[in-house]
């Protein structure tokens, strides 16, 4: 299970960092994007998508979570 | 000027000559960027092990991490754990300066080393390790703290440094910090970086601090990533106290264990070297909410910039402070491009260097009128070839990890100006008849940051590149006149 941190740019666009293969790769999609439901499977610019259980509010970011490789 | 269809030719060519298995995985590294393609950053493969039988100029897991990030610290002591080559052969090489009295308060330059013998090998190096901490305190009892900086053969030998660390640690009231830095981590120094980011987070920031605190004010900032090589933190930290914030630290460069200490209390983190400290801003931001910021203090167009950027994040006082810093120096740099950009104007560039260095210095460059035509990390992961194509104007071979044949191969076919790399590339360049300047510690100049920086990369370019001996490369001998 990968650790991700996810962070805004400065641009405002979501970006997701996994320390352990020290990549940086640009969020594109998160499937749950609401106020009351967000997570699910994130897909990132590289191709890569990982799923996060989705949880009942928007974290506040950066925040550190753990995610499984879809 | 380099086409797109030259450069990838040059790079078939310079792929043939390796054995099927070897040209596939070093194709990977290698890459044409062209204006408008996005994607050219993400194409090159890299932070990968480097292939064997081939002369990489890589640094180790112990260069990151005793060379780079702690050893600028110059309040602690760092030592080298192991064998005396390491430490002496690297010792005082890479021009952090700094303020203090050598041997009394700052031990920079100084070599601390545990000369394993072969029966620290064989016995292990552990009581000797307790031993001499024990010495260090008594002959330098100004130190603030000890880094262990192990080499190879304390990892090999499975020493337990960390329990030693910890009891000398209680023992001697000053923390000493373990690091498993073996230079066999990982495919590059880049590792040690990280390595030292992390040890530092752990030994340091979690650590109850022994500096008294300070007011925290509301323009706090620390200045990540700089090392202050031949005195660029200084000349990029006035820039920054001059529009009204306060620098509170400078990691590491002259930097002291108390502003690491300190800087879980700023604002905002400035991270000018973003390869070697990216790490620990990511972990302020998580852990203290601290935001970061890279920034570029080369040349004065990316000063400006930069300038702006970082006053954004501020109120009015500071960004009026930006702009009558860019306006106060506005004469000083345009006087300086005026001198120098006639005589540089045009002159094509290559670079191949570590760190920061390939993309920063591209725009210093460019405000000198002179292009970059080919750029590469020796180190460098993903995420900077993506920032470095953002900074790339024009047609420019990227190339990874190069080794020494490739890189001498490209240098030959597309005949450059100037290169900018390091030490070991120096003098083979020289003698092709290329004028080189050794990008790393400024070839023995400095500072290059900021405005004061400017002055003298721009003097240092010219007076590489327009030096009468690169004339004189002809012995008179084979002049067909006498």
């Amino acid at each position: 299970m990968p650790e991700l941190i996810l962070r805004r740019n400065a641009a405002g666009a979501l970006l997701c960092y996994v320390a352990k293969r020290d990549l940086e790769a640009a969020v594109l999609s998160v499937e749950h994007d609401a106020e009351d439901r967000w997570g699910g499977t994130l897909s990132l610019a590289n191709g890569e998508r990982f799923f996060i259980e989705p949880r009942g509010s928007r974290p506040v970011l950066p925040v550190t979570l753990r995610a499984n490789k879809v | 000027m380099l086409t797109r269809e030259k450069a990838e030719s040059l790079i078939q060519e310079v792929l043939s000559v390796y054995p099927a298995e070897a040209g596939k995985e070093r194709a990977e590294h290698l890459a044409v960027s062209s204006p408008g393609e996005e994607s050219a950053g993400s194409c090159v493969t890299a932070n990968r092990k480097s292939q064997p039988g081939v002369m990489t100029v890589r640094g180790c897991a112990y260069a990151g991490s005793k060379g780079v990030v702690w050893g600028p610290i110059k309040d602690m002591i760092h030592l080298s754990h192991g064998p005396v080559g390491c430490g002496q052969y690297s010792r005082a090489g890479r021009r952090n300066y700094y303020i203090g009295h050598t041997g009394i308060n700052a031990f920079g330059t100084m070599n601390f080393t545990s000369d394993f013998q072969e029966k620290d090998v064989v016995f292990g190096g552990d009581k000797k390790l307790a031993k001499l901490l024990g010495e260090i305190n008594t002959l330098f009892p100004l130190n603030r703290g000890i880094s262990i900086q192990s080499e190879c053969p304390v990892g090999l030998i499975g020493d337990d440094i960390e329990a030693v660390a910890k009891e000398q640690s209680a023992l001697l009231q000053k923390p000493i910090v373990p690091v498993r830095c073996e230079g066999f981590r990982g495919v590059s120094q880049s590792l040690g970086h990280h390595i030292a980011n992390d040890t530092i987070r752990d030994y340091i920031l979690d650590r109850e601090a022994s500096s008294p605190a300070i007011d925290c004010g509301k323009y706090d900032v620390a200045i990540i990533g700089d090392y202050n090589i031949g005195g660029d933190a200084w000349s990029s930290r006035i820039l920054l106290e001059e529009m009204g914030l306060r620098v509170v630290a400078q990691w590491s460069g002259d930097g002291t264990l108390a502003e690491l200490e300190r800087t879980s209390k700023v604002k905002l983190n400035l991270v000018h070297c973003y390869r070697s400290m990216n790490y620990i801003s990511r972990h302020m931001e998580v852990k203290y909410g601290i935001p970061w910021l890279e920034y570029n203090f080369f040349g004065p167009s990316k000063i400006a910039e930069s300038l702006r950027k970082i006053a954004s994040r501020f109120d009015a006082t500071i960004q009026e402070g930006a702009e009558r810093v860019i306006a106060k120096y506005q004469d000083l740099s345009d006087a300086i491009t005026a001198k120098y950009r006639p005589r540089l104007q045009g002159k094509r560039v290559m670079l191949y260097v570590g760190g920061l260095r390939p993309r920063h210095v591209i725009g210093a460059y460019e405000d000198l009128g002179m292009e970059v035509v080919g750029t590469g990390y020796e180190f460098g992961h993903g995420d900077d070839y993506e920032r470095t194509v953002e900074d790339l104007k024009q047609t420019t071979l990227i190339y990874d990890d190069a080794s020494a044949y490739e890189l001498e191969q490209f240098v030959e076919k597309i005949r450059p100006d100037l290169i900018g790399s390091g030490i070991k590339e120096k003098y083979l360049f020289q003698k092709m008849g290329i004028p080189f300047r050794q990008m790393h510690s400024w070839d023995y100049s400095g500072p290059y940051h900021g405005y004061d920086g400017y002055a003298i990369f721009a003097r240092d370019m010219d007076m590489t590149l327009n030096n009468p001996c690169w004339k004189m490369m002809k012995p008179p001998w084979q002049n067909s006149t006498c």
